[in-house]
């Protein structure tokens, strides 16, 4: 079963990369994957609450993917030529993945963190059990945040339904996946040789980055949270008004971050509204993107409302909200709290918003940065409230809600010190997608 | 051949060890990674004799573990999934499975028994884990 699974998943990935229209094979791939993983997760979903058999999930998806390819095979009026593939091209970033692949599996193990076994493949087991999965939600699991939103339980639960067993190698492989991903962005996501070539430097400060590495191999979801939240703030840099169906994209990227972790519902609600204020998109844009995020939206709203468990910060808010929200001491909390992981751990992000001070970032990555830092402030909003020991809660998390974030803050940086080039890569891009 | 030419072989050569080294490193890194099994695996396999009783008890008590090793107890419960494990007291049959001397695990002493189904009592297996370093 794992094999007509996998082979149904990337007939899928293949056919969808030609059907998008923007960007690097290697980009349009990893759009395809993000698509297509949380679609076929939401579908298992289905299926398991209309206790449908497994095998009619796997046909689904098998009939789903010969469509998608059916349509790409429309789509493709080229052949991929293979000598116009320049593999002396592609050798730093082989090099660079031989390297990062060695830092990343010498720090992983099997299941992952705390966080991964008590929270994401605790509920993924569950969601493997056609009889038992309601049980996920029960109030005598402890640690386990039943609220949570299950886009990484569903990916998970649909391999391991298909291995039959509950293997630690899929979670891993998954976040290798994703891992892999980040370094895809920095490094194909622009096509000038000079644009790659701030990009393999920044993929060296990923690379090199052990916190980064440590969080990713946790197999947390903050991983894909991350991601989503890069691949939203990517595409919003790249997109163009050519580019019909990515404004679409865009919104179920974007939306799918909170089908990720609740957080999630904090980076879509500044996004869409940076998005509807500032973004110069036309009507028909702005709505093309709310119609990507619509399905998303409504999965959401189904779940929070369906599943009666009240998230630990909201239910919190009370009478003495106000009274934390005007404490000055918990605002020193967590500033001396963000200055301590700053400096401990994400060092590099000092030295970005440095450079940044000293350069003029285009409009657009000042609008990116503007929801980067308005995320940070929502969280510190939580932190101000949250009915948790605020030292205990700033200790554990605040870390793991700066990884969610530094990916897309590196990649204003990767822009910023480029943006000299900024006006020709639309030029280059368009020639070198012929060239693939 | 000229200077140039053997530098540019020696090179290749050189680049190409290199290449293989870090491809053969990767994969000893990866297998390493794969069979290298840890607490969560070794307690996957001790409790998994206790997934057939799942039909009579929903709910375990593991309130003394609680108290000195979380992380055992979140192993556990992703172990025993979908039993559930109760660390609030809640369990009117007994304790089915204690697990003892919770800062450390060494091995699972393992007394067969069954289980009175018309008193949910008497459980007749009991799990120690004693004297080995559990976490580092």
């Amino acid at each position: 079963m794992i094999f007509i699974l996998c082979v149904s998943i990337l007939i899928s990935v293949v056919g969808l990369s030609h059907v998008l229209s923007f960007g690097h094979i290697c980009i349009r791939s990893l759009y395809a994957l993000m698509l297509v993983l949380p679609v076929y997760g939401l579908f298992y979903f289905i299926f398991l609450v209309l206790k449908l058999p497994f095998y009619y999930f796997l046909s689904l998806i098998l009939i789903l993917s010969i469509l998608i390819s059916w349509l790409a095979f429309k789509k493709l009026d080229r052949r991929i030529q293979m000598k116009e593939w320049n593999f002396k091209r592609y050798l730093p970033f082989i090099l660079l993945v031989l390297i990062v692949n060695i830092l990343f599996f010498d720090k992983c193990y099997h299941y992952g963190g705390w966080d991964a076994i008590a929270i994401w493949e605790l509920h993924g087991k569950y969601l493997t059990l056609e009889n038992q999965w309601i049980l996920l939600f029960s109030d005598d699991l402890d640690w386990s945040h039943p609220d949570y939103p299950l886009y990484y339980p569903l990916i998970l639960a649909f391999f391991w339904k298909s291995l039959n067993e509950w293997s630690p190698i899929v979670p891993m492989l998954y976040n290798y996946v994703i891992f892999l991903g980040f370094f895809i962005v920095f490094y194909f996501g622009r096509l000038s040789f000079h644009g790659q070539l701030i990009g393999l430097l920044f993929c060296i400060f990923l690379g090199s980055d052990v916190n980064f590495i440590s969080i990713v191999s946790s197999q947390l979801a903050d991983s894909t949270l991350s991601f989503t939240i890069l691949l939203s703030i990517y595409l919003f840099l790249e997109i163009n008004d050519n580019q019909t169906n990515a404004f679409i994209l865009l919104g179920i990227i974007s939306s799918s971050s909170f089908w990720v972790k609740n957080e999630g519902v904090v980076f879509f609600l500044v996004f869409s509204l940076a998005i509807v204020i500032f973004s110069g998109f036309t009507k028909a844009q702005k709505f093309k993107y709310f119609i990507g995020a619509i399905p998303l939206l409504i999965v959401l709203i189904l779940f929070k409302i369906s599943i009666p468990i009240s998230n630990d910060i909201t239910s919190s808010v009370g009478t003495d909200s106000f009274a934390k929200f005007m404490s000055f001491d918990r605002y020193l909390i967590i500033f001396k709290g963000l200055i301590n992981i700053l400096v401990t751990k994400y060092f590099y992000i000092i030295l970005i918003v440095t450079m940044l001070f000293f350069t003029k970032p285009k409009s657009q990555i000042i609008l990116v940065l503007a929801v980067l830092a308005s995320i940070l402030v929502g969280y510190r909003v939580v932190y101000l409230i949250t009915p948790n020991d605020l030292e205990w809660h700033i200790n554990t998390s605040i870390n793991r809600l700066i990884h969610q974030l530094y990916p897309s803050l590196l990649l204003c940086a990767c822009y910023t010190l480029q943006s000299s080039d900024l006006s020709q890569f639309k030029i280059i891009s368009s020639n070198s997608k012929d060239n693939e | 051949m000229t200077k140039d030419k053997i530098l540019r072989f020696v090179s290749k050569v050189l680049g190409g060890m290199f290449f293989i080294s870090l491809v053969c490193y990767n994969l000893v890194v990866i297998h390493k990674v794969i069979c290298t099994e840890n607490d969560v695996d070794e307690i996957i396999k001790l409790l998994k004799p206790v997934e057939k009783y799942d039909s009579v008890y929903k709910k375990i008590n593991f309130e003394n573990l609680v108290t000195s090793k979380p992380e055992l107890f979140v192993y556990a419960q992703f172990a025993l999934a979908p039993i559930v494990l109760n660390t609030k007291g809640g369990i009117e049959s007994g304790p089915l499975l204690i697990l003892q001397d919770c800062d450390s695990i060494s091995k699972c002493v393992k007394s067969q028994g069954s289980i009175d189904e018309n008193t949910n009592k008497s459980i007749g297996i009991k799990y120690e884990f004693r004297s080995k370093q559990f976490l580092k």
